[in-house]
């Protein structure tokens, strides 16, 4: 302060002396001239600065392609034009976005805590009264939440937790709800006009709802297969439902002929366990997985102890189409892969799973399966959190102390999405 | 090659001179030019003459290798490398020298604060000038990565004018990783 005063003589001297005259009034002479003319100057200063927001399109446009997707989001939480100006960045890039980690929220504010893995940041969005407990799932950057608890009642809806916007879904059943084991949406509702919610439950199978339907439809005879789907996995691709049944076979439902039909797969990943340091009575669980287009199994291994399991590894499988006629396995097998690929990372989770290149995002590890604290659904036993490098099969910690069974909810990974 | 002189006359009605090489560096100008409708001064209203010296300039830097020079050189290498080596070696350096000393050149060009990056990436913007709307643009981005929205505000002079309510509901709070970070 005393340097600056003394560097703008005219001014600093005016100053000085009307503080040393009227120390409390403040209404001399002196004193008056000098706010008004620092504000005019102040007014003068905003008026240049605000034009920043006022860039033409196309430089914005320029601007907006030179940031990356977090960049992105921080230029739209500059000033209201220029989250004006940003609104459907989301769409411009979607294959350079990473999931993070959705993994706290606090008890007193209700801020959802998200990591950012390649950045080593932390996100905080606050977003009153939601309970992260009632979330069900991720999908496209959304999250399934209920409204209230069981007993309550069941009406559900989707959540973006980084607009914030909401759509809700037709109510589900009780029975649905105790089942339930994992949501998919088709595309972001922010992105397409034309999206579906696939839920899977136990109960009743796959359930579709369509914007603005008011109850959900029941999709394949669960009856028929219960005994297989009960507690696989399913995926969104190409507009259809693949289905990951408990004897790991492949069925593929197309949503406008309502057919089930089986592509193949089958087996068990345990027949394959042979010097993996992996014991044939260790617990698992088996992912359905899409990358570069592709589909993938990818089993968990894990070590139980008294609280949690512990992975201690993972066999990776992809679906093949089988030209050998005389092998009596239809259409497609699953074989057995070294490696997920050279330039691609798995974000791993029950809740949904991303393939990401590593060409493009430089932060993420290459040939790696980020993996998180899943419940195990038959147990009701939490998982840990880690990364495996499949090359070499070693298993370590993520590079944030994240503690990970003092989470109170399981993790989901999210894919920011506005 | 004897180059024409062409004068452009700033918002605030101050003319300037500048080459018409030069001034083809600038798509707007060329188009007036190639268009033969020169009527002595090409006015330029959306200029003023705090930013025109600044712009003609980049342009008098650019205006001569608009394409052209640089192709020449870069093609000449490529045809001439199995047959004449010792001379494209020569030749590759020339063209790093020339390269690195642009990039100087440029270094020194942008150092100006943010007042002048926004009148300058309109400018650019409204004569055309792609190199020198790469460039703002540019520094522009760099102001912004890896920084918080409030660090973005402070390097631009923007003052958050979301209501108290978006401000509270604020899209993005972020902190920093740090060990202090507490899980209960």
């Amino acid at each position: 302060m005393e340097k600056k005063a003394a560097a703008c003589i005219p001014g600093g001297e005016t100053e000085a002396i009307t503080r040393r005259m009227n120390p409390f009034t403040g209404t001399s002479y002196f004193s008056s001239t000098v706010v008004v003319s620092d504000t005019e100057t102040e007014k003068e200063k905003r008026a240049v600065y605000r034009r920043w927001s006022e860039l033409p399109a196309l430089t914005i446009d320029m601007i907006l392609d030179r940031l990356d997707f977090v960049e992105k989001f921080r230029f739209a939480s500059v000033c209201v034009t220029w989250r004006d100006a940003a609104p459907d960045f989301a769409k411009r890039r979607p294959q350079r976005i990473i999931p993070w980690l959705l993994f706290s929220q606090d008890t007193q504010t209700g801020a959802l805590s998200f990591l950012n893995l390649p950045e080593t940041m932390i996100h905080h969005v606050r977003i009153p009264q939601i309970n992260m407990n009632l979330c069900y799932g991720s999908t496209q950057g959304w999250l399934f939440m209920f409204a209230g608890d069981a007993c309550e009642n069941n009406h559900c809806f989707l959540l973006n937790p980084i607009s914030k916007a909401q759509i809700q879904l037709p109510p589900l059943s009780l029975e649905s709800r105790q089942s339930f084991l994992k949501v998919l949406l088709s595309s972001s509702p922010a992105i397409n006009e034309d999206w579906m919610v696939v839920a899977h439950t136990v109960s009743h199978g796959l359930l579709f709802c369509k914007p603005g339907d008011r109850s959900w439809s029941i999709g394949p005879p669960n009856s028929k297969y219960a005994f297989s789907f009960d507690y696989g996995d399913i995926i969104f691709s190409g507009g259809q439902v693949y289905v990951l049944s408990m004897l790991n076979t492949v069925w593929v439902f197309d949503i406008k002929t309502q057919n089930l039909v089986l592509m193949g797969g089958g087996a068990s990943p345990a027949y394959d366990l042979h010097n993996d340091g992996i014991d044939h009575g260790d617990p698992y669980i088996c992912y359905l997985v899409e990358s570069n287009g592709e589909l993938f199994l990818v089993a968990r291994f894990l070590k139980n102890t008294a609280y949690h399991y512990t992975t201690i590894g993972f066999l990776l499988y992809k679906l093949h189409k089988n030209d050998n006629i005389e092998l009596r396995v239809r259409g497609y097998v699953w074989v057995r892969q070294s490696s997920f690929g050279a330039d691609r990372a798995l974000f791993l989770s029950i809740n949904g799973s991303k393939s990401v290149s590593t060409i493009e995002n430089p932060g993420v590890q290459s040939n790696c399966i980020y993996f998180i604290n899943d419940l195990h659904r038959q147990t009701g036993k939490p998982c840990d959190i880690g990364i495996c490098h499949v090359e070499d099969g070693k298993i370590e910690p993520f590079n944030i102390p994240l503690d990970a069974y003092a989470f109170k909810f399981p993790s989901v990974w999210v894919t920011p999405s506005v | 090659m004897s180059s024409t002189k062409i004068f452009l006359k700033s918002s605030d009605d101050k003319t300037f001179e500048i080459d018409e090489t030069a001034a083809r560096a600038s798509e707007t100008l060329k188009n007036i030019i190639d268009g033969g409708c020169l009527d002595g001064v090409i006015p330029l209203p959306n200029v003023s003459s705090n930013i025109l010296p600044k712009v003609i300039e980049y342009c008098k830097k650019h205006g001569g290798d608009n394409g052209s020079s640089k192709k020449i050189a870069n093609g000449g290498v490529d045809k001439d490398k199995e047959i004449l080596p010792d001379y494209d070696e020569e030749e590759d350096k020339r063209e790093k020298v020339r390269v690195d000393e642009l990039k100087k050149w440029e270094e020194e060009y942008m150092d100006f604060d943010q007042q002048v990056l926004y009148d300058l990436m309109l400018a650019a913007n409204y004569l055309h000038i792609k190199g020198l709307l790469d460039l703002t643009v540019e520094k522009a981005a760099s102001m912004i990565r890896g920084r918080t929205p409030d660090q973005i505000r402070e390097n631009f002079n923007i003052n958050s004018d979301f209501t108290p309510e978006e401000e509270e509901e604020m899209i993005l709070i972020e902190d920093e990783w740090d060990d202090e970070w507490a899980f209960d």
